[in-house]
């Protein structure tokens, strides 16, 4: 990024008079120390002016105080990226690119047990049976894929009756899971989704800036409680200890950490409740 | 000796010298602008549970207590023109 930077500023592509026009326009790379709540808004924007990457309460939202109290506005790497094409072919040619609401392409990061893992740039509306079994050629293995996470390391838990799920936000979001970045990671059949809800748990315990209650203490709670699940401690009423903490932090976590880390849970637990020593019940989202 | 109880209004006095009216649970409440939705409702006698707030600190909107949903905690929200009803969640 840092070189790519340097040849357009070489070019005269950034910096004073930028193509000979009277504009200055330049970028400037800040590089964050990987703390993953950084790539949250507004702990970004403390990160930038040195400090903790901790969330801020919104509003006031960056486009009126952002970073060092000035406006701010904030964008991401992909959006910027989808611009070069579009000044280039139009904005029709952008959208005729996917389906519904959601249009043009998403870069897709395949990884986890998969064949044919990496970076694939698609439109939207390919289903996640076709980006798995397709385009990434099923499992590295070989065994049979048993779930995939879409969206990142907060993102659902998706078993094979949903892979006909279209790459579109609205109906990722019908079924109680989400795009995100784009990245999806395959497991074949020997995986442990109660061990996987675990994770996600531990996870936000480990990278949760700590400001706000439901995810500082939710995430450590929830690991403990997964924990007596697991180890069939009281489960029937552990379980619904479990769905109510998820609620609480959903709904009232300060940015989508918390917020977002019931996805993974609660997709497993809603369509693996085999591996949580449950009975297996129908699964709600499949309608 | 008795305590001198004084009202914790959640976050500090706004010193605008513009005034805004609030509805809040059917109640107008007129107050500075930029005044917090919460301190705002104390004015009325109406209490928002709340931890991480007091009006001698600036708000800074952790403990969620007083939110009705995410985004939206009452300490951390300033006033607008428009009306808040009290929520059961």
């Amino acid at each position: 990024m840092k070189a790519a930077v340097e040849i357009a500023r070489r070019g005269a592509v950034l910096g004073r008079r930028v193509a000979g026009s009277s504009y200055t326009f330049d970028i400037k790379v800040r590089v964050g120390a990987g703390a993953y709540v950084c790539g949250e808004e507004t702990s970004l924007l403390e990160s930038i002016e040195g400090k903790r990457g901790v969330v801020r309460a919104k509003p006031p939202l960056p486009a009126h105080k952002g970073l060092f109290g000035r406006p701010t506005v904030i964008n991401n790497v992909l959006s910027f990226a989808s611009v070069p094409i579009i000044l280039e072919k139009g904005a029709a040619f952008y959208r005729d690119f996917g389906i519904g609401k959601s249009r043009g392409t998403m870069p897709i990061q395949l990884a986890g047990n998969v064949k044919r893992g990496g970076l694939f740039e698609t439109a939207f509306g390919i289903t996640l049976g076709d980006l798995v079994d397709e385009i990434g050629g099923g499992s590295a293995s070989g065994r049979p894929v048993r779930a995939v996470q879409v969206g990142g390391p907060l993102g659902a838990y998706f078993p094979r009756a949903l892979f006909d799920t279209p790459f579109d936000y609205e109906a990722f979001a019908a079924r109680d899971g989400l795009i995100g970045h784009g990245g999806v990671v395959v497991f074949d059949d020997t995986v442990d989704m109660a061990k996987q809800a675990r994770f996600a748990m531990e996870f936000c315990a480990i990278e949760s800036c700590g400001k706000c209650t439901p995810c500082r203490i939710g995430s450590t709670r929830g690991v403990e409680v997964i924990d007596r699940i697991i180890n069939n401690t009281e489960r029937a009423a552990n379980l619904t200890v479990l769905e109510d903490l998820c609620n609480t932090m959903k709904f009232g976590s300060l940015c989508a950490l918390g917020g977002f880390t019931p996805y993974p849970v609660m997709s497993a637990l809603t369509h693996f409740p085999e591996d949580f020593g449950a009975a297996p019940r129908r699964l709600q989202a499949a309608e | 000796m008795s305590l001198v109880h004084e009202i914790d209004y959640g976050t500090p006095r706004s010193e605008a010298e513009k005034f805004v009216t609030l509805i809040i649970d059917g109640r107008a409440v007129t107050v500075p602008d930029g005044t917090s939705i919460m301190r705002a409702a104390m004015e009325l006698g109406t209490k928002i549970p709340k931890l991480c707030a007091t009006d001698m600190m600036e708000a800074f909107g952790s403990c969620r207590l007083c939110s009705r949903k995410r985004w939206t905690s009452t300490c951390t929200m300033t006033t607008r023109p428009r009306s808040w009803t009290r929520s059961r969640a």
